[in-house]
């Protein structure tokens, strides 16, 4: 199809109640659409719907259930505070930003102020800092965990472009087939021969580790004897003895980076590792048995307290917090 | 507080571009699970461009699977107003497939 701007906004209108289901025909002019769209709009509009809204509570829902019982139970009080400190966490989130950014500058400043060519630019990701947005000269950026640390020479993207990695990086790299974008991971190189990727330099085997989100990335051992070629969707490893490649299988491995948890009958104790490893939230089981019951859920960029809200909502768990830690039990 | 199934509306970011939606990890064939990622990474973008409440509607239709009068019910607003807003997320939708 050449063009769509003959489509007026009732069109579309007409077009997404049929794609939706709404109704069963469109006007006779825009009936033949799909058959013309070379995009196939049609077809993926329907797969959003297809993959989704399956075994999920609703929230909603229970939302209201719980807001009805702490109105029941007199604590009508604490919804409020919940809210408070949501809105405040976000203040403290942006101005955390803030610091972070005018660090990071003040950083950059100092380095090209002093002139120390031959010195690195180190980005550092603290305890408290996770997905740290790093631009890095070329165009290409990278995404810290928290405990990350990434560094390169200031002529980056002029000769080659190489960076230095410890810890875990979300990277989106500028291709360029004459400056391939290679990362020091200690035990391992990555080079990119694509565009989207994720390097953990010590996974819990003590192993190099690439996640391939888009494009194709090169796995190798510093020598360069041994190397591994990761399609989209694959996870490589690179050890002292070994290699090895098998596709990934978990929904949440960029959760840290995209803040998106998703869980198809999971059970809390997973739930609670995941917690634990992504957002640094500390939850106790102070019931036992909390630990085997099994969730579905999707968390979107939810502030602490609605995650804990949100996994006590299905068993009415109660939940305290102390300290860093939440405690959950049951009533 | 923000889930597909509750208040959907800064599903994703420009971060958000690998594990939005739920994948359908039965298949073994990375370019499906390929194909799948680049979707995600396009419904991320439109729900981005789209105004707040049209990308609201847009995730109440498709990740909730309410129907129009469902969601016009929730949201107070009459069955045309959630028609208009489905129109300008599939006119986007179309948009960002073609790019």
């Amino acid at each position: 199809m050449k063009d769509t701007g003959k489509y007026t906004e009732r069109d579309w209108e007409e077009l997404a109640a049929m794609f939706s289901d709404e109704r069963e025909t469109a006007g006779s002019d825009i009936e033949n659409f799909s058959n013309e769209d070379d995009l196939h709009t049609e077809k993926q509009w329907r797969e959003i719907g297809m993959r989704n809204s399956k075994g999920e509570i609703n929230v909603d829902n229970a939302w209201n259930k719980l807001h009805n019982r702490l109105d029941n139970d007199g604590l009508l009080t604490r919804t409020v505070h919940i809210g408070s400190i949501s809105r405040r966490s976000i203040f403290l989130r942006i101005a955390a930003a803030v610091v972070i950014i005018a660090g990071l500058g003040a950083a950059i400043l100092y380095i090209s102020n002093t002139d120390m060519l031959s010195r690195s630019i180190v980005f550092t990701a603290g305890n408290d800092q996770r997905n740290i947005e790093v631009n890095l000269p070329d165009g290409s950026k990278a995404w810290l965990n928290r405990n990350s640390e990434i560094s390169y020479k200031p002529g980056l993207g002029k000769g080659s472009r190489s960076v230095k990695l410890t810890g875990e990086a979300f990277f989106d790299v500028v291709h360029n087939d004459s400056r391939p974008f290679i990362i020091d991971a200690g035990n391992a190189k990555v080079k990119d021969i694509g565009t989207s990727f994720n390097v953990i330099t010590k996974n819990s085997n003590n192993e190099v580790e690439v996640f391939v989100s888009s494009g194709k990335v090169m796995l190798s051992d510093q020598a360069g004897a041994r190397e591994v070629v990761l399609d989209p969707g694959y996870i490589g490893t690179m050890s002292q003895t070994g290699s090895n490649r098998s596709l990934n299988t978990n929904k949440n491995y960029l959760s840290w980076n995209t803040d998106v948890l998703i869980y198809t009958n999971e059970p809390l104790k997973n739930i609670f590792l995941d917690l634990k490893k992504i957002y640094n939230i500390n939850i106790i089981a102070d019931d036992p048995e909390i630990l085997n019951l099994t969730l579905s859920t999707t968390l979107v960029k939810s502030p602490q307290d609605d995650i804990i809200i949100n996994l006590c909502l299905p068993w009415h768990l109660k939940y305290y917090k102390e300290g860093n830690n939440y405690h959950l039990s049951r009533k | 507080m923000v889930t597909f199934s509750g208040r959907c509306i800064k599903v994703v970011d420009r971060h958000a571009r690998e594990v939005a939606l739920e994948p359908d990890l039965s298949t073994e064939d990375p370019a499906e699970l390929l194909q799948y990622s680049e979707l995600q990474a396009k419904i991320a973008r439109i729900i981005e461009r789209l105004p707040e409440r049209c990308g609201q509607i847009f995730c109440m239709n498709r990740f909730e699977g309410l129907k129009y009068s469902e969601i016009a019910e929730k949201l107070s607003v009459s069955v045309k107003t959630v028609e208009a807003n489905m129109g300008k997320a599939l006119k986007e939708f179309r948009k960002t497939l073609a790019e």
